[in-house]
């Protein structure tokens, strides 16, 4: 049985190497592929979305594949394509880049709803149906789709549906004075992703996952959850309240929090860890109010002890 | 950063504010006439202003507007006289307010707190209002107010319709706990008694006469009193229903002994002693009067009413002011024993007045042998020359006023006769006094009782005849259809152009008299149903059960019975709760924070207690110990946390 605090603090150790300062960031994404989930970032171009994925497949090594979205991507560049072969003389598949463990879509929005849709049906399925053959994924699947924020031009914006099908969504921001200073002085940035090394096998990623399951809850975070979740269906503040689907995913990445910092029970401060990234995708604010405010403001304003 | 609207502060929509100041019109407006009349201007201002502001016209009104508009308000009131800390005045404050907070109405705090108001406006409105009428009123003015309540929290989804529905549905759930209210809640005297009202000039009779000083007399048709027999009714021309007794005579005016303003003077008398003649049981339901005169069928011989106490010229008082409407028993008989009393006082008369007068009662005197011929005589008298009856008699001023009306003038109204006949006796000696009381009524054919009226005030003379008084009513031998028959049929058969406009319009229209008798026996059974209630029935059934009751039983059993209710339902609405007794750890974990200051809702012990080892490093370790603790026992279902654990928690927690 791996330790997995040891192993989240290994990973964090080496990945501060590439991208200093983020600790957070890092952390959140592994608490999502703890839980199989998949990671939406949504930054600025230039931050490290990239650098971020890479050494994620390089420390956990997992086959890595990128697929950089435009606008005239076509679902056959994401999925693959039945070929014929001229010396065979038969139709052979060519797989797609999303045949891999994980897979880094670049600027997502960039793609037209229906390339979009072909991977974000992967995800959910983690299978790919093509010309009526079911193909199933590599397993684990990951994806890590990066995302312009919407006010670029030139995007199409994902659909509310579909952004649930994203267990977290990140974002990294600007790096601290001390971080870009060490990126400028060349001590640390992608040039020393090829020193990277893996933290944990595949194997033991499977029975990390199993252990998630594993933590216990008592009723107080329960409850605690409960209220944080009803609190995003009043209707004065959200149009669109969190699902039944994103309150499951509060719980497991809480529970995943909690094991990453070496504990067996989930505490309130695990779910507020989490919180925000998992929610603040899902739901929608009335009269155009920032959800990431209304999110915090849950935070809060909801008592963890007692309602 | 927005912050939440917390619900009670946000704004109401537009038809909701509508609703709002619909129902404030409906509230006011029974009030208007009993209050200043600018207080209508400052509605149908207010009105303005606010339709204005909702509709986005202009801005809500500033605070220094607000602040001018109740300088302004407070000093009207005080301009229109409501100087004193009167009824009328404390209304008017607040009605002045209920319209003055419209002009800030916006936000649902501010409807909630109309709404409140409003209610309590309808109460005050029963303060003046409590006959069926007045309740009729009162229950529109809540179904009115319950509808604003609906609207303002239905919000958008207002409807006028269904807030009705709702509103009146509400209401019809409330009758029975009204009715049990209204059947077992104690009404303590001193807090349920209308508070005195100065407004109203005080009716019936009056402690004074000044018979040529009078010369047109309004017809009141306003009841006095009702009242309903056990048995045979007495023959009509002995309805002398009597009330104070006047016997100080000072040339122009008689005044009584026992007046109002001498009250803590009066001595204890007795009624006269059971007579003969055939006995009448009787219950009288008096209106308030602002006076303490207690009304008799003539003679009085027993009389069952809480606080009232007897004179010793026959007469019963209430030791209250009559502030509102009440029931007393009574029994009269038609020849009662009088006790004799010096007659000193009855004989007195003033040197020099009416002195012409006095010269010719001696002649008559001298004509006749006995006093009773004389009496006879003087009634004989009215009743051959040309004396008349009217209600507009010229005036007689000064204090040969009597000879002048006896000789010159010849008329009057019952004052006038009764004051000549009264002075004369005493002339020639023979005792002789005013009653004043009310003479005849209506009978109520539907509600089996006498109704006598404000117009029907009478006064006659009563004199000291072989050891009994005897009463003569001069006005029968003027005008003996005024005996007979009840004054609406007299007047109708007199010159009417002798009578005052009101009964002139009146008198003649037979629809609109069954119709007022019709409405005064509903008057009459609510005031014995409704508002007499307690004393009949439900008190004497208390009394019985539970022995005497005094106003602090009653008002612990009201206090507890409120207390019951209030916390009922406060403990159901969850308003209250019963204090929990708080477990480890939390117990530690406030007491932390009653040490070192609250935790914020978001804030998780460990951020709270990271804060504290913050601000106070040297315990940091001590700190980090309570958390991993606390959150341990808090959070983690396989952890035990037993009494070691427990006792360990509350001691390092005690220590710094």
């Amino acid at each position: 049985m791996p330790d997995i605090a040891s192993v989240t603090q290994q990973l964090l150790d080496q990945s501060r190497t590439i991208i200093a300062g983020k600790d957070e960031v890092v952390r959140l994404a592994w608490v999502a592929i703890l839980c199989d989930g998949h990671i939406l970032l949504e930054d600025l171009p230039g931050v490290g979305k990239t650098s971020l994925a890479q050494s994620l497949a390089r420390l956990l090594s997992l086959d890595f594949q990128r697929v950089q979205f435009t606008s005239d991507l076509l679902p056959a560049d994401v999925l693959g394509a039945q070929m014929f072969n001229r010396e065979l003389s038969q139709f052979e598949f060519h797989a797609g880049p999303v045949f891999t463990q994980l897979l880094l879509a670049d600027e997502l929005n960039r793609a037209t709803p229906k390339a979009q849709s072909a991977l974000l049906e992967a995800m959910e399925e983690r299978q790919v149906s093509i010309d009526g053959i079911s193909r199933p994924l590599p397993d684990p699947f990951y994806v890590i789709a990066t995302q312009n924020p919407r006010s670029q031009s030139g995007t199409y914006p994902l659909p509310e549906s579909q952004l649930d099908r994203f267990f977290v969504r990140l974002s990294l921001g600007y790096p601290d004075t001390e971080s870009e200073k060490g990126l400028l002085r060349g001590t640390l940035g992608r040039t020393l992703m090829s020193e990277l090394q893996p933290v944990l096998s595949p194997e033991s990623l499977v029975r990390c996952k199993a252990e998630v399951h594993q933590v216990k809850v008592s009723e107080a975070v329960l409850d605690y959850v409960m209220r944080l979740v009803h609190r995003t269906r009043d209707a004065d503040l959200f149009r669109l309240g969190l699902s039944p689907r994103g309150a499951l995913a509060l719980m497991m990445a809480s529970r995943a929090m909690a094991l990453t910092q070496g504990r067996h029970y989930v505490m309130p401060d695990d779910v507020q860890a989490v919180f925000s990234s998992v929610t603040e995708h899902r739901v929608q604010g009335q009269r155009q109010l920032d959800p990431k405010v209304l999110v915090q403001q849950v935070l809060d304003d909801v008592d963890v002890l007692a309602a | 950063m927005t912050s939440m609207i917390k619900p009670m502060r946000r704004a109401m929509p537009l038809k909701v504010l509508w609703a709002l100041m619909a129902v404030q019109w409906v509230l006011v407006l029974p009030f208007l006439r009993y209050l200043p009349f600018w207080l209508g201007l400052v509605l149908v201002l207010v009105m303005a202003w606010r339709w204005r502001v909702m509709h986005g016209e202009l801005r809500a009104a500033p605070f220094w507007l607000t602040l001018t508009a109740i300088a302004v308000g407070v000093a009207g009131l005080f301009f229109s006289g409501l100087t004193r800390y009167t009824l009328d005045s404390a209304v008017s404050l607040c009605v002045l307010g209920y319209l003055l907070k419209s002009l800030e109405v916006l936000r649902r705090r501010d409807g909630v707190f109309q709404v409140y108001l409003g209610y309590f406006l309808i109460g005050v409105y029963l303060l003046y209002h409590y006959d069926p009428l007045g309740a009729l009123i009162s229950l529109m003015m809540v179904l009115a107010n319950t509808l604003a309540l609906f609207a303002i929290f239905a919000d958008r989804s207002f409807d006028w319709r269904r807030g009705m529905r709702q509103s009146a549905g509400l209401m019809a759930a409330a009758i029975p706990i009204m009715i049990v209210g209204f059947l077992f809640f104690p009404r303590i005297p001193p807090l349920w008694s209308i508070p005195n009202d100065e407004r109203g000039a005080q009716t019936g009779m009056t402690d004074e006469v000044t018979p040529g000083s009078v010369s047109s007399l309004a017809m009141d048709r306003s009841p006095a009193f009702r009242v309903a027999f056990e048995g045979d009714l007495p023959p009509r021309h002995q309805w002398y229903w009597r009330g104070s007794t006047l016997d100080q005579f000072n040339g122009t005016s008689w005044r009584a002994s026992y007046r109002q303003d001498n009250r803590s003077q009066w001595p204890n008398g007795r009624l006269p002693e059971a007579g003969e003649g055939e006995r009448y049981h009787y219950s009288v339901i008096i209106q308030a009067s602002q006076q303490h005169w207690l009304y008799f069928l003539d003679w009085p011989v027993r009389i069952d009413a809480d606080d009232s106490r007897i004179l010793p010229d026959g007469r019963a008082a209430a030791r209250n002011t009559l502030s509102q409407t009440r029931r007393y028993q009574a029994q009269s008989q038609s020849d009662v024993r009088w006790a004799s009393e010096p007659m000193q006082r009855y004989l007195d008369l003033p040197e020099g007045t009416n002195v012409r007068l006095a010269e010719w009662a001696g002649q008559q005197r001298e004509a006749v042998d006995s006093d009773r011929a004389f009496m006879d005589r003087l009634m004989q008298h009215i009743r051959s020359e040309p004396f008349f009856y009217t209600l507009r008699p010229p005036l007689y001023p000064g204090n040969q006023g009597l000879s002048e009306f006896w000789f010159e003038g010849r008329r009057g109204f019952c004052t006038h006769y009764a004051s000549a006949m009264a002075f004369m006796a005493r002339s020639v000696g023979i005792p002789a006094r005013l009653v004043g009381g009310y003479l005849g009524g209506v009978y109520n054919q539907g509600g089996e009782y006498i109704q006598v009226r404000q117009m029907e005030a009478h006064v006659w003379v009563e004199v000291w005849l072989d050891d009994q008084w005897v009463r003569y009513d001069p006005t029968a031998a003027v005008a003996p259809g005024r005996i007979e028959s009840n004054l609406d049929e007299w007047q109708d058969a007199s010159n009417l152009n002798e009578l005052p406009f009101v009964t002139r319009f009146t008198g003649g229209m037979p629809l609109y008299q069954s119709l007022s008798l019709w409405w005064d026996s509903v008057e009459y059974q609510w005031q014995t149903l409704v508002l007499n209630y307690q004393q009949d029935s439900a008190l004497s059934a208390l009394e019985y059960r539970f022995g005497k009751i005094n106003w602090w039983q009653a008002g612990l059993a009201m206090g507890g019975l409120m207390a019951v209710l209030g916390l009922t339902m406060a403990f159901m609405t969850g308003v209250l709760r019963l204090p929990v007794r708080v477990k480890e750890p939390w117990a530690s974990l406030h007491h932390l924070e009653k040490r070192f200051g609250k935790r914020t809702p978001g804030e998780t012990v460990s951020d709270y207690l990271e804060r504290l080892s913050k601000a106070y490093p040297e315990h940091r370790d001590l700190l980090r110990q309570i958390t991993a603790i606390i959150n341990e026992a808090a959070y983690n279902p396989e952890q035990s946390f037993d009494k070691a654990a427990r006792e360990n928690l509350r001691s390092l927690v005690r220590n710094p």
